[in-house]
């Protein structure tokens, strides 16, 4: 096992076709482990179902952000350079008149970015992490079975219908002045760090709020599921049973080893 | 009874307009800009309304089917005007509205930049409904022409948020037994809820006092705005927010769906309020 291993997945609303998921994830749906002493970047994002083209604005965000170390101004830079790649997409393509004035009206997503740093030579925390967040994709840090980081909600009653979003139109980026919340600290072997976009970050909170058992549980649920086929079928079983809202769900598990 | 179902294209909802051809939307509308006859900005704000209501289901390049569509005129006829809806459900899907306006305008609109500058842009109006005006009021017999088309509905879409209806009229009913037929159109229900009914009245005087949405019917000034004001339903907490949204001021929340001797500006806010979609998904 690396140092840090990972296991990300995500699935459409029930109803809805793959394409039509508006979550976006870095790295995208899979298994995997780093192997290097470079910081490891993870990413949740998650586009406003009310605009359009906003599933497309989430992974250009991703993408913008994926290839930069973690910062506020690096962030706001990636919001310019997501914002060309976004705008060139309707360049010269016909495009009919209700897409029009949706697009106009721009797109919004929110996104939460994770970048952990291995440094094997500090014996007490081998690892620290930074994170970065505008809306309610959630981090999630525990340590002996128990959440001691949740960023940048902390209660399911935070989760609101309109919250702080990353707009595509640069006349609205004054929307999340104030709004960008940073974070960092020290991380030990065996701690247990998960991702998500709201629906299913609200469920882990409800879980968490419980007791330990229900931690437990929830983690070896995750690890379960394997593939994208066995989360599909765990999160469509939280659904039916009324405990998960029926959105866009995708996660990010990810566990430090030696 | 909630009004609380996502509309989705699982549980789609369902507009309702009822448009006044009555002769009297020929008076002009003294003390507004350019005098425009009661007819034209109906049709004109009817027009926008299904512009707004095609701009929110539309997703990425593709138009939901979130909403089904009817708009039926009352005056010498009692007619469906919407063109593309069905013959025998007198309704069309959002996307089908999309495909079927009797032409699109080109007109300019402005807008602030990026850098805070007002231009100019050049934007598509569909039309779909055009002013119109000769004959009585039926409405009593378009309530119940409402009721036989919804009454289909509420059981196709037995969990879907309920219809809304939407009644523009300048007058009183001279058909007999109106609140009757309004009570029997509001006691259509989905699990979600009642149909809901609102009125958007106009008038064509500049010195009548607008009601809007009223607590009490002790604020309205006569026996027929009482009478409209009982056949309207209570606003739901959805619709009352978003009448507080768009009016700026609160709203009690015995409040009926009705606005009365609306202005131009009324009818405009009154249709927004009325349409706009609640959880939509």
């Amino acid at each position: 096992m690396g140092p840090i291993s990972w296991l990300s997945f995500t699935i459409p609303k029930a109803g809805n076709r793959d394409v039509e998921n508006e979550d976006a994830l870095f790295p995208t749906s899979g298994i995997g482990e780093t192997i290097s002493g470079k910081p490891s970047t993870f990413i949740v994002a998650d586009g406003a179902t009310q605009t359009s083209f906003s599933g497309l604005w989430a992974r250009c965000l991703i993408e913008a952000c994926a290839n930069k170390s973690l910062s506020e101004s690096n962030f706001l830079l990636s919001i310019e350079n997501a914002r060309e790649t976004w705008d060139q997409t309707f360049e010269g393509k016909a495009i009919p008149w209700h897409a029009a004035e949706k697009i106009s009206q721009g797109a919004f997503t929110a996104i939460t970015w994770l970048e952990i740093h291995h440094s094997p030579l500090n014996l007490g925390y081998a690892y620290s992490w930074k994170a970065l967040a505008v809306g309610d994709c959630c981090l999630f840090i525990a340590r002996n079975n128990s959440i001691y980081v949740s960023l940048p909600l902390q209660n399911p009653t935070d989760f609101s219908l309109s919250p702080t979003l990353v707009p595509s139109k640069r006349e609205r980026l004054d929307s999340i002045k104030g709004n960008i919340q940073i974070g960092s600290g020290p991380l030990k072997k065996g701690d247990q760090i998960i991702l998500t976009s709201d629906a299913f970050a609200a469920w882990i909170m409800k879980q968490s709020q419980s007791d330990k058992l229900s931690f437990l549980n929830m983690i070896q649920s995750i690890k379960n599921a394997k593939d994208s086929v066995g989360f599909t079928r765990w999160i469509n079983s939280l659904r039916k049973s009324g405990e998960l809202k029926n959105d866009d769900t995708s996660m990010i598990y990810i566990e430090l080893g030696e | 009874m909630v009004y609380k179902a996502e509309i989705s294209r699982i549980n789609p909802t369902c507009f309702l307009f009822l448009v006044d051809h009555s002769t009297s939307m020929n008076e002009p509308v003294m003390g507004t800009e350019g005098n425009p006859k009661k007819s034209e900005f109906v049709a004109e704000a009817l027009n926008r309304v299904l512009q707004s209501l095609v701009v929110s289901a539309s997703k990425d390049l593709d138009i939901r089917q979130y909403y089904q569509v009817g708009i039926i005129g009352y005056g010498t006829e009692i007619q469906s005007i919407l063109p593309g809806a069905n013959e025998e459900t007198h309704l069309a899907w959002i996307d089908e509205v999309y495909q079927n306006p009797l032409r699109i305008e080109d007109r300019i609109r402005q807008e602030i930049d990026s850098i805070g500058e007002i231009v100019e842009i050049s934007v598509k109006f569909p039309v779909w409904v055009e002013p119109y005006a000769r004959g009585h009021t039926p409405m009593r017999q378009v309530f119940e022409t409402a009721y036989d088309i919804l009454a289909q509905w509420v059981l196709d879409h037995p969990d879907s948020y309920p219809p809304t209806v939407i009644n523009l009229t300048d007058g009183q009913s001279n058909d007999g037994k109106v609140t009757v037929a309004a009570e029997k159109l509001r006691s259509l229900k989905t699990n979600d809820g009642n149909v809901l009914l609102l009125t958007l009245h106009t008038s064509s005087h500049p010195y009548d006092k607008p009601v809007i949405f009223p607590s009490s019917v002790e604020e309205m000034p006569d026996f027929s705005s009482r009478s409209m004001f009982e056949m309207s339903s209570l606003l739901t907490e959805n619709l009352r927010r978003a009448a507080e949204e768009v009016l700026e001021s609160e709203i009690n929340i015995t409040s009926r769906g009705i606005v009365y001797n609306a202005d131009i500006a009324g009818i405009v806010q009154g249709l927004e309020i009325g349409t706009r979609p609640a959880n939509l998904i």
